[in-house]
């Protein structure tokens, strides 16, 4: 079991603060001005980098490839800004440094999947200047985090720690990478010590998604609260902390609570494709599916939404509008196949869509066996059920087993063994799952909570053995 | 892992368990004496208003006894005192005061007593006039049967319900061998039924359909309860401090799975039940009942060196029961022995001090620095006082575990119900008390979040259902576990 100690005794309000924007570029700048004295050979000479340095573009042709910004939030404004730094000052690492970060910010905000390659390009411009800008390594490893090149990820983490060893965000993209792997342990050590660096949202919040995943609901959901006290210079980054909060309290099937946490975003106008997936489910589980619908579409408003899409089809086929519902789910499978050629990660989410509509399962075999030794929770069960679905029923229980094997409070993992155990002809397991998953949140899912408890209903019937 | 941050508030937390210990057991430990008295120690009363499959609305009471029997008991197996009074009481919801009650009774268990079929025999069960499986309760293969009596007292007037014939009382689930009809193929038993001819033989022999329209069931079952008792009384264990936060925290673990009860139980006609006016917690201007139950012994036994004990006198209550937890984690030590002997008409006078000023809320701050409401807790009064669990009859049936709409945290969960004026009130506890009513959090989120639900801070023990699956009919309550497979074995007895 994973064991967090967030509550550190020594904590002072000054480190519980915020810090501000101004603050971290004053840091960043620090830090990259001491790194350029540190005397030491810690890039490796085949590193991406360095192989990429000879086909670096300039600084004006990174800056064209940026998509002009059109809105007025905070990271936007926050984004042109730093843009224009760049224009008048290409030659300081820091003001790429801006520049990523914004655009990283951004990817937080919309989850629009472009957004990373091009504050790598930013990242990498900022590490021609200074190669060992902190800052600019940790923002590598977030890129190559998000693009689930984890070996990458670790590898420029490791490279600004040994810049500066107590680098926070180093620290919570190392918990990132071992979070994904499903190493639940080196995680904790990773989120422990960001911790204790930095007590702030974004390392309460990181530390909240841990302990929610190992189980430990009611910690996960007061860190979460304890995040969002916290605050931060983007709004939306509280935002985020607070549609997590929400699904946590969805998954217990605390709807009116999850309502709660959501309500101050949603009253803000907050358009967090997060806050917004949050609020689609929350009114699918409380019987208002059009009030679902209309969250789904303002998710839309930014481009195609996977969630959005299938929530849409799900809620048609709910109806029993079958044409309706193809119609999202081709949108769904068409939005794939542009990511997979643009190179987006999305494997285990398309494995599981096909493996949810019950399509193509030797192409959804064949994405989900991608991470097929993962101890990761949520891949562990993805490709429980896509084995389920392919009826290899065995290799479905030694996944579905490592799924469960950190008691994740969450109804579908519950829903997923109790099917498996039901095919498989182990109805005490399958009886027992169904029952967990329906208890803990008996509106998991528009579709799946009633064949769950269909199945019940089908166990319960079975005939006691009335022959002596 | 790193311990020693804990150390400070496990340390605390340790040394306030001494003078008050935090038990989150429904009624299973609710007071020192009831405790060394085990067949007369009411763990749960459940209460809820359903309809038959004839349209006709109920109101259905059942009661769990006996905590933490074992399945695999050996010889024995755990059966209803025979001098013991059983009693379910239907009040006034205001005042406590009583206006019905049914009694029920059971025969004796010993040799001379009359029960067994054989006696040159050291089976109970599967050896009578004749070796094999039970097939039917009572047959020649269950050596032992225990049978009751059940009487509605109404005031002055007492009826007895079942007429001339004594009921049976269910047999034990032995196991696969002796009682297969409990149980599936493998030997596990089979629990969830639908309708009533979807129970089990042994259940649906012993459901009696008796004259005034009720039904009754007496007999072992599951114990329907689930809650992390073993982590609540480990104050150091890790799934309850592992980090100074509220509430018990990770990988609950139930502490009654596996573990059977005595269970006894009515369904009554709501034509057949009184009126009253309330206001009940989160139930404004109501129309229902209060319920509680009793157990009572009688005032003298006398134990002979050669024969049976013999009682006479008349019967003193020993143990009380109306919603869950009051007992157990709101009213102090001096006071819990003098609870199980009063009436709920002297709860306004002797205990409403302990939901007004709810200890555990204090403790709760003190330890983890919350700031819940300790004083002036007129929502929990609303709740306990006086403590009898308070069903609005004028509501439709209610949802039950299974139903899509039910919701094992009721009102927390959004899951309320109609009452006769169409105002929507919780459809589960604190409104009557349904199996799969996650009591326990909650009263906990309950106590975090009142008096005002402004926020709603959800606080539980991680452990949201029952090892075992409800019926779905009249009785609720899940099959009694098997004797060589249950959920409390680990390894080759439970799947993944």
């Amino acid at each position: 079991m994973c064991r967090l100690y967030f509550l550190k005794p020594t904590m002072n309000s000054q480190a519980n603060r915020p810090r501000s924007g101004k603050h971290l570029q004053l840091l960043a700048l620090a830090i990259c001005l001491l790194a350029a004295f540190v005397a030491a050979r810690l890039l490796k000479p085949d590193n991406t980098m360095a192989t990429r340095a000879a086909h670096a573009p300039s600084a004006s042709e990174i800056l064209a490839s940026i998509p002009s910004i059109t809105g007025t939030s905070a990271s936007e404004k926050a984004l042109v800004a730093a843009l224009a730094k760049a224009r008048t000052s290409p030659a300081r690492a820091d003001t790429w440094v801006a520049v990523g970060d914004c655009l990283a910010q951004r990817q937080r905000e919309t989850a629009d999947p472009t957004f990373p390659a091009h504050a790598a390009a930013a990242y990498q411009q900022a590490l021609r200047i200074m190669p060992n800008c902190v800052e600019a390594l940790t923002g590598m490893a977030w890129v190559e985090g998000v693009a689930h090149r984890f070996d990458a990820s670790i590898d420029w983490a490791r490279q600004a720690l040994q810049v500066a060893p107590d680098c926070a965000d180093a620290c919570g993209i190392l918990g990132d990478a071992a979070l994904e792997l499903g190493d639940y342990e080196e995680a904790s050590a990773h989120y422990q010590k960001m911790m204790d660096l930095r007590p702030d949202l974004s390392s309460w919040s990181r530390g909240a998604q841990l302990l929610w995943i190992t189980g430990e609901s009611a910690h996960a959901v007061s860190l979460m609260e304890q995040a969002i006290r916290s605050g931060s210079a983007y709004a939306e980054n509280t935002a985020w902390c607070r549609a997590r909060l929400a699904m946590m309290l969805f998954h217990q099937g605390a709807y009116p609570a999850a309502a709660q946490a959501l309500e101050p975003s949603l009253r803000a106008r907050s358009k967090n494709p997060h806050v917004l997936l949050a609020a689609a489910r929350l009114a699918t589980a409380t019987g208002d599916p059009d009030i679902a619908r209309e969250y789904y579409r303002m998710l839309l408003e930014n481009g195609p939404n996977h969630d959005a899409l299938a929530g849409l089809g799900d809620l048609e086929a709910m109806k029993g509008n079958s044409a309706e519902a193809e119609n999202f789910y081709q949108q769904v499978i068409d939005l794939h196949t542009a990511h997979r050629s643009g190179g987006v990660h999305d494997h285990s989410q398309t494995a599981r869509f096909l493996a949810d509509h019950d399509r193509d399962p030797l192409n959804a075999l064949r994405l989900a066996e991608q991470h097929k030794l993962s101890q990761n929770v949520h891949e562990a069960d993805t490709l429980a059920w896509v084995y389920h679905k392919n009826g290899n029923q065995q290799a479905a229980i030694l996944a579905i087993k490592r799924a469960l094997a950190h008691r994740t409070p969450e109804a579908e993992i519950h829903y997923h063994a109790g099917m498996i155990a039901a095919t498989a002809g182990d109805e005490e397991a399958a009886r027992r799952h169904l029952s967990t998953a329906v208890s803990i949140n008996p509106r998991f899912h528009p579709i799946h909570a009633p064949i769950a408890r269909k199945t019940l209903d089908r166990l319960a019937g079975a005939t006691p053995n009335t022959q002596p | 892992m790193k311990h020693q941050s804990h150390t400070g508030a496990a340390l605390l937390l340790a040394s306030l368990a001494i003078s008050t210990p935090l038990a989150i057991a429904s009624s299973h430990s609710d007071a020192p004496l009831i405790k060394l008295d085990p067949q007369a120690n009411l763990t749960d009363v459940y209460t809820f208003v359903r309809n038959r499959p004839n349209g006709q609305k109920v109101l259905v009471v059942e009661v769990n006894v006996r905590p933490f029997s074992e399945p695999g008991d050996g010889g024995a197996y755990e059966a209803f005192s025979p001098d013991a009074l059983y009693s379910i009481h239907i009040t006034n919801p205001s005042t406590g005061a009583e206006a019905q009650r049914y009694d029920f009774q059971f025969s004796a268990v010993t040799a001379a007593g009359g029960g067994y079929k054989n006696t040159n025999t050291i089976l109970r069960y599967g050896l009578g006039s004749e070796l094999g499986p039970i097939v039917t309760v009572g047959d020649g293969r269950q050596n032992f049967s225990q049978s009751y009596t059940v009487a509605k007292t109404v005031g002055a007037s007492r009826t007895l319900l079942n007429g001339a014939s004594p009921l049976l009382v269910a047999p034990p689930n032995v196991g696969k061998n002796t009682t297969p009809s409990y149980n599936d193929s493998n030997g596990v038993s089979v629990s969830g039924a639908a309708n009533r001819a979807a129970l089990d033989p042994y259940t649906f022999q012993t459901t009696y359909d008796l004259s005034g329209g009720t039904t009754v069931f007496c007999g072992p079952r599951d114990d329907t309860f689930f809650a992390d008792t073993p982590g609540i009384f480990d104050l150091l264990d890790g799934r309850i401090l592992a980090g100074g936060s509220l509430g018990q925290t990770g990988n609950g673990v139930d502490d009654f799975k596996g573990f059977n009860v005595l269970h006894y139980a009515i369904v009554i006609p709501i034509s057949d039940l009184p009126v009253s006016s309330y206001t009940g917690a989160l139930q404004p201007a109501s129309s229902g009942v209060g319920v509680y139950a009793s157990v009572s012994r009688p005032r003298n036994t006398l134990r002979r060196p050669n024969g049976d004990d013999v009682s006479s006198g008349p019967f003193i209550q020993v143990n009380r029961l109306g919603n869950p937890l009051f007992n157990e984690v709101l009213v102090a030590a001096a006071d819990k022995d003098k609870y199980n002997r009063s009436s709920p008409t002297s709860d306004a006078a002797l205990f409403a001090k302990y939901a007004r000023t709810p200890e555990l809320a204090v403790l709760v701050n003190t330890v983890f620095g919350t700031t819940f409401t300790t004083t002036g807790r007129e929502d929990l009064v609303g709740i306990f006082i006086p403590d009898v669990i308070r069903v609005n009859t004028t509501t439709g049936p209610v949802t039950i575990e299974g139903d899509a709409a039910f919701n094992r945290l009721s009102f927390i969960g959004g899951d309320t119900i109609a009452n006769g004026s169409g105002v929507q009130i919780p459809a589960g506890w604190p409104n009557g008390r349904r199996f799969g009513d996650d009591v326990v959090d909650i009263a906990l989120t309950a106590l975090a979040s009142g008096p005002t639900f402004s926020t709603i801070t959800v606080v539980g023990d991680n452990v949201p259902s029952n090892d075992k699956i409800y019926n779905r009919t009249f009785p609720y309550a899940t099959t009694p576990h098997s004797g060589t497979r249950h959920s409390k074995d680990s390894g080759v007895n439970v799947g993944f």
